[in-house]
């Protein structure tokens, strides 16, 4: 079975710890998706403008290109040690772009049986419309195939 | 006649400042709008050049500040204090935000608010996401203290030295009137900031600062000098302030020297540079006096400001209605043309001369912290989210709006009540 875990960083070790306690794992592959997402640059634009305008000087892009690379990298490596007790075999994918789509694409690409995310962040409400975050609000609706949504404590 | 055109030319530059269509810089439209201004005859090329050419000091400021904080963060400045605050962290995410919380209220205080929200922004960013922490509180939290710590010295904010040149109010006296609302200020929004995300920053990290500081700056010497060239522009700053000294001719000295600095240690860059100084803010600033200047001609400036002090009776409702009057039109649309419109009524004769202190130092007030409502003023904000979400981009800037909501309006009570205070 080829299940993608969506990695957030976050709560790489609630979700591979959930992950293990709910399925069965001795014959699976696991595929290790972490996602940089526009929202955060959206947001560091909007806290930047000012009339006149002033674009990241070169080096300082250079240096956030390589702090979300370091951050994801980190990140799937956390999750790829969590997730090496439960499974032999690992492999791991950095993706840009909204994490719903990409999930979506990367799932239907390789083929993969499952699809396990966090079903929202702290702030979404626990039951009703908004109970999914984007992310799997779109996976919900688009996946190619099962999905397992986890909630974490709340 | 001419009073209904340079209205109506007002009125319709503001909008298209702030609409942006078709993505036109805010500084083209306001040229736009100025042109439109001498076309008309509305304002005359002899008062266009008299009312750009008055504020000489303010001009000499944002360059200053430009090449200042171009320097600063070429010597890796800026990343040397965030690993600082990082490190003193001790690997808690909440320890973390209050650091970030002091670091931008430092910064903002002696380089000013733009400083902070350009140049740390990018650079707390890029530390949160390297620690893995969750980037959007940290970002905020510098948004937010570039505005709530902006009113802390006359320099933290180009519009105190704006309005500074119109009230000639020595640093005692400024720091009598507003030391008590800035610190206040600031205290409320980080009580904000640290209850809103308590939880959400309840994380720890592992941060190595002799591995961070190896890659911050390559030229040691250089970023020695450059700190010892801050430090000394600080204590500049003070000392003008209390003097009454020319504001902008500090801050080009100083950031001219730094630039010295930074040529003969062979570490300009003309790329990095021509980020952080922008000559599109000069011509935004220049067309936006020739536009104030032809509503004031027009009588419209004293007659607005007039109408609004009519029921303030003493210095605490001229405070009252000097804040939340620049605090509205900051958010509606930008708080430079606002204060300069209050400023302009103010001296044309709309705020009785004993009432022209409070009332002034008020919409300075709102000027400064009414921006935390909205970002970038309301409706720019709100056509921004629109754009975004167009794109499906998750936006977390309602958070930043929620927020907004809770400490713009906590933090404009609690100056307002103080600087009423300081006036009795």
């Amino acid at each position: 079975m080829r299940i993608l875990v969506l990695v957030d960083g976050l709560h790489t070790n609630e979700l591979i710890d959930s992950l293990g306690r709910l399925l069965r794992l001795d014959e699976a592959e696991l595929l290790l998706v972490y996602v940089q997402g526009p929202g955060p640059r959206a947001g560091l634009d909007l806290v930047r403008h000012r009339p006149g305008g002033h674009p990241l000087p070169p080096h300082r892009e250079r240096e956030l290109a390589t702090a979300e690379l370091a951050g994801s990298a980190s990140a799937l490596a956390e999750a790829e040690l969590r997730a090496a007790a439960l499974v032999t075999t690992i492999k791991s994918m950095q993706l840009e772009g909204e994490a719903g789509r990409a999930v979506c694409d990367v799932a239907a690409r390789e083929r993969v049986d499952v699809i396990v995310m966090r079903a929202g962040g702290r702030d979404q409400p626990p039951v009703g419309p908004r109970s999914l975050g984007p992310a799997a609000r779109f996976v919900a609706d688009h996946g190619p195939c099962p999905i397992l949504l986890l909630r974490g404590d709340r | 006649m001419h009073s209904a055109l340079a209205a109506v030319i007002f009125a319709a530059t503001l909008i298209t400042i702030v609409a942006r269509p078709r993505r036109v810089g805010e500084a083209w439209s306001a040229l736009a709008g100025a042109l439109l201004m001498l076309l008309t005859g509305a304002v005359s090329i002899g008062s266009a050049l008299a009312a750009i050419g008055a504020e000489w000091n303010l001009f000499l400021f944002f360059l200053g500040l430009m090449l200042t904080a171009a320097v600063a963060d070429m010597a890796g400045f800026f990343d040397w204090a965030a690993a600082l605050a990082a490190a003193a962290a001790g690997g808690s995410g909440r320890r973390l935000l209050f650091n970030v919380f002091v670091l931008g209220a430092v910064i903002t205080t002696f380089l000013s608010n733009d400083a902070t929200a350009i140049i740390l922004t990018p650079v707390v960013y890029a530390m949160a996401t390297r620690l893995r922490l969750r980037v959007m509180p940290y970002l905020f939290a510098v948004s937010f203290v570039a505005n709530a710590a902006s009113m802390t010295l006359p320099i933290s904010n180009p519009i105190n030295v704006l309005t500074g040149d119109r009230l000639r109010a020595p640093l005692g006296v400024y720091e009598g009137h507003l030391f008590a609302a800035s610190i206040a200020s600031i205290a409320i929004c980080l009580g904000v900031f640290m209850a809103v995300f308590w939880r959400a920053t309840n994380r720890r990290f592992e941060f190595d600062l002799q591995s961070t500081l190896a890659t911050v700056s390559i030229d040691r010497v250089f970023f020695r000098l450059v700190l010892a060239g801050l430090v000394l522009l600080a204590v500049a700053y003070v000392i003008g302030s209390a003097l009454l000294l020319p504001l902008g001719v500090i801050a080009v000295g100083g950031g001219g020297g730094l630039l010295a600095i930074a040529a003969l240690r062979r570490r300009v860059s003309r790329e990095d540079l021509s980020a952080h100084v922008s000559p599109t803010l000069f011509i935004y600033i220049a067309a936006l006096f020739v536009l104030v200047r032809g509503v004031e001609d027009a009588g419209i400036t004293a007659a607005l400001v007039a109408g609004a002090v009519a029921q303030a009776s003493d210095s605490a409702s001229a405070v009252a209605t000097g804040l939340l009057g620049s605090a509205v039109t900051s958010n509606l649309v930008n708080n430079l043309p606002s204060i300069l419109v209050f400023i302009s009524g103010a001296q044309a004769g709309g705020v009785p001369p004993g009432l022209r202190a409070p009332f002034l130092f008020g919409a300075l007030a709102g000027a400064d912290l009414g921006p935390n409502l909205t970002p970038v003023g309301a409706l720019s904000t709100m056509l921004w989210l629109v754009i975004v979400r167009r794109r499906g981009v998750e936006v977390s800037a309602w958070d930043f709006l929620r927020i907004g909501a809770l400490v713009a309006p906590l933090t404009l009570l609690a100056a307002g009540a103080l600087i009423a205070l300081s006036f009795r």
